[in-house]
């Protein structure tokens, strides 16, 4: 296992190094394994790539 | 005088002159200072000044009475063919110089024009004792003497036994000496197996670049500067302390702490760093003066990213072994290594570490009272040397030694900080692995986030917001003027506003995606801004793109609509817009309400484009357009950037240009390129007026410069080829930005005088158009990125994502309010790209490479993928290629790797055909030096085989001769390719991965040419005792070094009566080379004759 998968307030995904001191606002989303391995499952997890706040129906 | 008259053979010699050949360190010391004469930087020394009563005469006679006893002291050197031969003279007194100073800084500058004096080695022996006298009973005593005959171990022997002399003032005389040095010379210490041992473990290590302040230069030389430092008591007792716990010494535990500094400012885990041994392994050397130390190279390893107790295990074995193999002379192993000959740096290592156990001598002479005095001596025999010392009061004092042709002070003194913040971060936890301890000192750190102080007020609106506040502000300006048609702000919002009805009936709204297939004109943007009001995004597709790619963006990015024309549009309802109105797109768009295309993963495409909008207006998080770009691999992806990044974007740059009413911005630039976006909306949101140029204009510079001139255009974007077009028209004085690809020094310097302001701006698509700046100053020396804009964040960082420190490339990481959304429907590309950063931000890593400049602007590199590494050697296309541009008749260049070949390609100024100076015979001999220098160590010498269409042949020769006097061998491309124009991507970048193959020509053999090359080729053949040799054919390659040069050099003066330096053949080590330059030398001899004289030579030759 080398990677996190990370996720922020605004439901936005990355990846990070493990072992390492994640940046304050993000937390592990619970998956882990090689890079390419957490890039897969974003790829299949993060399904809509707006931001939390920029997201709903917006009837303005 | 207490000299043994008659003694044992060992003792001091009676004989009046003695002989021996050269120790092999010797031998090295004897070829560099034949390579270079006047190069101080093997002298060594001791100073001191000395206060009370001294004795000059005490003094006098115990130098002669030391001298005696030593015969090292007594050497001078002399060459029979080519063979160096020490040569010991009588014992002899000892002449002690005396000057006088009027006050310290005096005394100062003669001792450093002692230190700094080079020896001649053939002269005398090189020994030099001087007093300087300040004041009755006040002097400096300065000794100097030639590494050759001595090192470090050896001055304490000096001063150890002039003390003792003159202590006793020569009554108590010293037990003899064991044996001479000459005796240790003659024999050989080392074994062939030793010698496999440091092949094998040095096999394969490339040399080490620091980052320089200044690019390094073809040929290095010994000019330094020294910068002194210190580690306190405190913290000096807490690397005692981790070197107990860890079985190490304190040596140990800094030099470690040296290895990760190299690394982290290199980003290299593997390289060599030279430590010194004083190789005095049997006891009967150790009273002995003279040359025993060697210097080790030992092989740092930081694979793995190991925690510093790991590092410090494996800097112990690493030393050790080194210890255990000292006997093998390090000039036989650069020989054996066949290390490149490359004459811009040191061989196998380029930087030095020690620690010197011996303290300075509290007494060197009895009943004065003594205190170091500063020698003034600092030539750099590395890039970088680091010396340290325990003193007497348990601090460390440190004193690097640094080139100044790469480094500044500056440069040297952060270096410095960074190693003692290192050492306090390992020692406090030796645990962590060594990219992570700390290295940067409280004020870089400082400094980082001082650059980085970057907030302003950002409102919360979008694009559409700012454009009707300032139609409402301005109605009756003119805000857009393209061909016969002028808008008003009124009338343009107005249109806009109809546009954007007419596309809410369509069904376009916030959330959904437009596509804009227009020509240039006022008419797209009304359909622009009619997008943007309709709350929907817009996504720009280039009515000239191919086919191909148009058909691909509209399925990649699933976009609602395609609008071609405002004609396409359904009318406006009277009244309330109608959403469900069938789109107008082109056939094969998906009907609305009809599935989205299936993304990869088989489920609904992950992405931010509905395919239809809601109703209403957009806000600022919502995205404003979506851009296709190209990576230089994979398919084109499309990034989407809210309002609010667009928005940020066009008020930094308001405030940075300090925009006004009066502004004039001409519509440029294609609307598939982002940076459309500072033209078109910058002027309406600041109530200037733009001038859309037509596709058509757009390439003709005398048509541009008209329409400048004719609609008073004062602000023009472009990219450095853009800008390359607009000079060759009459451009009236406007504000210019450069940006797009990187800003050549050439082009700023000519384009800088002929307009008012010249900005250069940087920015991937990710981070929304520009995110730094940079303002060319008048007459530019250099070119850099500048500083991030408003909201922006820039972080350079290595391959493990840390900040790296200033000066440091590394790679560039933006953060701020610019970052883009992602990628439409890529979430793993996305997740990749974007990375964490503090407070739950993202920063998008660009894949560029910068660094940070000590004044807090960033200077471009390169890409990350267009950096290169042959065979070893890290190369940056961009540095060739400023060489290159700097050349006339050099319009544009790219340099590239093909292969295992470093080849360039040059487009010539339009007439730079016949413009050369048709110096032919001078051309051919520059191109065959480079060739030797770019392949000398290939396996199958690649000689340089440019590519020369006749005409250009000149051109050729005249950038080879520039490339190889400016640049390392490595460096020089070993194929130049004239092309009439460099391939661009659409928006007019270059496009490396479509240049053309290099002109491949087979190697031949060519025999030697005339008299010159037979004798050359002749020597080699002698010397190197090979057959065959032709005119192409270069020494190293053949088998040459630095020892069987000198016989070459011997050789040709025995043969052709011309002396060519040692460097002239490693400058041009061909035959073809060597033989130009003894012809080149022949004719400087014969002209410096008297007219009559060379006339009689010459004819008598002709009749000869």
């Amino acid at each position: 296992m080398s990677h996190l998968v990370v996720v922020n307030h605004e439901e936005q995904y990355s990846i990070w190094p493990a072992g390492r001191e994640l940046p304050d606002g993000w937390r592990a989303e619970g998956a882990s394994g090689s890079r390419e391995e957490c890039l897969a499952h974003i790829e299949r997890v993060w399904t809509d790539l707006r931001p939390l706040s920029a997201r709903g129906d917006g009837d303005a | 005088m207490p000299r043994a008259e008659t003694g044992p053979p060992r003792g001091p010699s009676a004989a009046p002159v003695r002989e021996h050949p050269l120790s092999p360190g010797q031998q090295r010391l004897w070829f560099l200072h034949r390579f270079d004469p006047t190069d101080p930087s093997y002298n060594t020394s001791y100073v001191y000044r000395v206060k009370g009563p001294l004795d000059k005469d005490a003094l006098a006679s115990a130098f002669t009475a030391v001298a005696a006893r030593h015969e090292s002291l007594r050497t001078r050197f002399r060459e029979t063919g080519g063979e160096p031969v020490a040569v010991v003279g009588p014992p002899a007194p000892v002449a002690v110089r005396h000057l006088t100073a009027a006050g310290q800084e005096e005394a100062r500058r003669l001792v450093a024009a002692l230190t700094n004096t080079a020896f001649d080695l053939t002269a005398a022996a090189p020994f030099l004792v001087a007093l300087i006298e300040l004041g009755p009973g006040d002097h400096v005593l300065c000794v100097v003497v030639h590494h050759i005959v001595s090192d470090g171990w050896s001055l304490n022997v000096l001063r150890a036994e002039i003390a003792a002399h003159y202590g006793s003032r020569g009554t108590a005389p010293l037990p003899d000496l064991p044996l001479q040095y000459g005796d240790h010379a003659r024999e050989r210490h080392w074994t062939d197996a030793g010698l496999r041992w440091w092949t094998e473990r040095l096999a394969g290590v490339a040399p080490l670049d620091l980052p320089a302040d200044r690019p390094r230069p073809a040929q290095r030389s010994a000019a330094g500067a020294a910068l002194d430092f210190r580690i306190g008591p405190e913290a000096a007792a807490g690397i005692a302390a981790l070197a107990r716990r860890a079985r190490c010494t304190p040596y140990m535990v800094l030099f470690a702490a040296y290895q990760v500094l190299l690394a982290r400012h290199t980003g290299r885990h593997d390289f060599c760093v030279g430590t010194p041994a004083a190789g005095r392994n049997r006891v009967e050397l150790e009273p002995l003066i003279g040359f025993f130390s060697s210097t080790l190279p030992v092989r740092c390893d930081l694979s793995g990213d190991p925690s510093f107790t790991e590092l410090l295990r494996r800097t112990r074995r690493a030393v050790l072994d080194a210890l255990a193999h000292q006997d093998v002379p390090f000039e036989r192993l650069v020989a054996e290594l066949d290390v490149r000959r490359d004459l811009s740096r040191t061989p196998v290592f380029q930087t030095m570490f020690a620690l010197h156990t011996h303290g300075e001598d509290p007494d060197p002479l009895p009943g004065l009272s003594a205190v170091p005095f500063p020698n003034g001596w600092h030539p750099a025999r590395h890039d970088l040397s680091v010396d340290m010392a325990a003193g007497p009061d348990g601090a460390l004092s440190g004193r690097i030694i640094y080139s100044t042709e790469l480094f500044d002070h500056a440069t040297v003194a952060r270096f410095a900080e960074r190693f003692r913040e290192l050492l306090a971060s390992a020692v406090a936890d030796p645990e962590t692995p060594v990219s992570g301890l700390r290295m940067a000192p409280e004020a870089e750190s400082a400094l980082l986030d001082a650059w980085n102080a970057t907030g302003a007020e950002l409102p919360e609106a979008t694009l559409a917001d700012l454009v009707l506040a300032q139609a409402a502000a301005t109605p009756d300006a003119v805000a857009v003027v393209s061909g016969p048609d002028t808008l008003t702000y009124a009338e343009l919002a107005g249109r806009a506003a109809e546009a954007a009805a007419r596309l809410t009936a369509a069904g376009a709204g916030p959330g959904s995606l437009v596509a804009i297939r227009m020509e240039r004109g006022a008419e797209m943007l009304v359909a622009l801004l009619g997008t943007v009001l309709s709350g929907a995004a817009y996504l720009p597709v280039d009515p000239g793109y191919p086919q191909a790619r148009t058909a691909y963006v509209l399925q990649d990015s699933a976009a609602a609509l395609v609008l071609t024309s405002l004609d396409d549009l359904p009318p406006a309802p009277s009244g309330r817009p109608a959403p469900g109105a069938p789109p107008p797109s082109p056939p094969g768009r998906p009907a609305p309400g009809a599935p989205p295309p299936s993304g990869a993963a088989g489920g609904p495409a992950p992405g931010t484009a509905p395919e239809h909008g809601r109703p209403g207006r957009a806000r600022p998080g919502d995205l404003a357009y979506v851009l296709y770009t190209s990576g230089s691999t994979g398919r084109p992806k499309g990034v989407v950037v809210p309002h609010r990044a667009l928005v940020n974007f066009l008020l930094a740059m308001r405030s940075l240009l300090g925009s006004t009413p009066r502004d004039v911005w001409l519509g440029l630039t294609s609307l598939s390129f982002d940076i459309s976006a500072l033209e078109l909306y910058l002027p309406l949101v600041t109530g200037g007026r733009v001038v859309i140029a037509d596709a058509a204009a757009a390439v003709d510079g005398a048509g541009l410069a008209r329409l400048v001139r004719a609609h008073g255009v004062t602000h023009v974007q472009a990219t450095p080829s853009g800008w390359r077009v607009l000079l060759t028209g009459d451009l009236p004085r406007v504000t210019a930005l450069a940006g797009g690809e990187p800003l050549p020094l050439r082009l700023a310097r000519e384009l800088r005088p002929r307009v008012d302001r010249l900005v250069n701006v940087y920015g991937p698509t990710e981070t929304t158009v520009w995110s730094t700046a940079w303002e060319v100053p008048a007459d530019p020396g250099e070119v850099a990125i500048g500083r991030p804009i408003a909201n922006t964040t820039v972080h350079v960082v290595d391959a493990t994502g840390r900040e790296v420190p200033i000066g440091v490339p590394g790679e560039l990481l933006i953060g701020g309010a610019g970052v883009a959304t992602g990628y439409l429907g890529r979430p793993a590309l996305t997740a990749e790209r974007f990375v964490p950063g503090p407070g739950g931000s993202r920063r998008y890593r660009t894949g560029d490479r910068v660094r940070l400049r000590p004044d807090g602007t960033l200077e471009f590199l390169g890409r990350l993928d267009d950096q290169v590494k042959l065979r070893g050697h890290r190369i940056e296309p961009g540095e060739i290629e400023a060489v290159m541009d700097a050349c006339t008749g050099v319009r544009q260049s790219v340099a590239a790797v093909r292969g295992e070949l470093l080849v360039a390609y040059l487009v010539p100024e339009p007439d730079a055909g016949g413009a050369g100076v048709a110096d032919t015979a001078h051309g051919a001999e520059g191109a065959e030096g480079a060739g030797a220098r770019g392949a000398a160590a290939d396996p199958e010498p690649s000689d340089a085989r440019d590519a020369a269409p006749g005409a250009h042949r000149a051109l050729l020769e005249r950038v080879r001769g520039r490339l190889v006097r400016e640049l390392p061998g490595y460096m020089v491309p070993g194929v130049l390719t004239v092309v009439d124009a460099l391939p661009l991507t659409p928006n007019g970048k270059i496009d490396r991965s479509a240049l053309p193959e290099p002109a491949a020509a087979p190697r031949e053999h060519v025999p030697p040419r005339g008299d010159a090359e037979e004798l050359v080729a002749e020597v080699f053949t002698e010397v190197l005792g090979v057959t065959g040799v032709g005119a192409h054919d270069d020494f190293f390659a053949l088998g040459g070094h630095s020892l069987t040069a000198a016989r070459v050099v011997a050789r040709i003066r025995a043969l052709a009566e011309v002396d060519v330096p040692i460097r002239t053949l490693f400058a041009r080590s061909t035959v073809a080379g060597l033989a130009a330059a003894v012809e080149e030398l022949l004719v400087a001899e014969l002209a410096a004759l008297p007219e009559e004289e060379a006339r009689r030579l010459m004819e008598a030759g002709s009749r000869g």
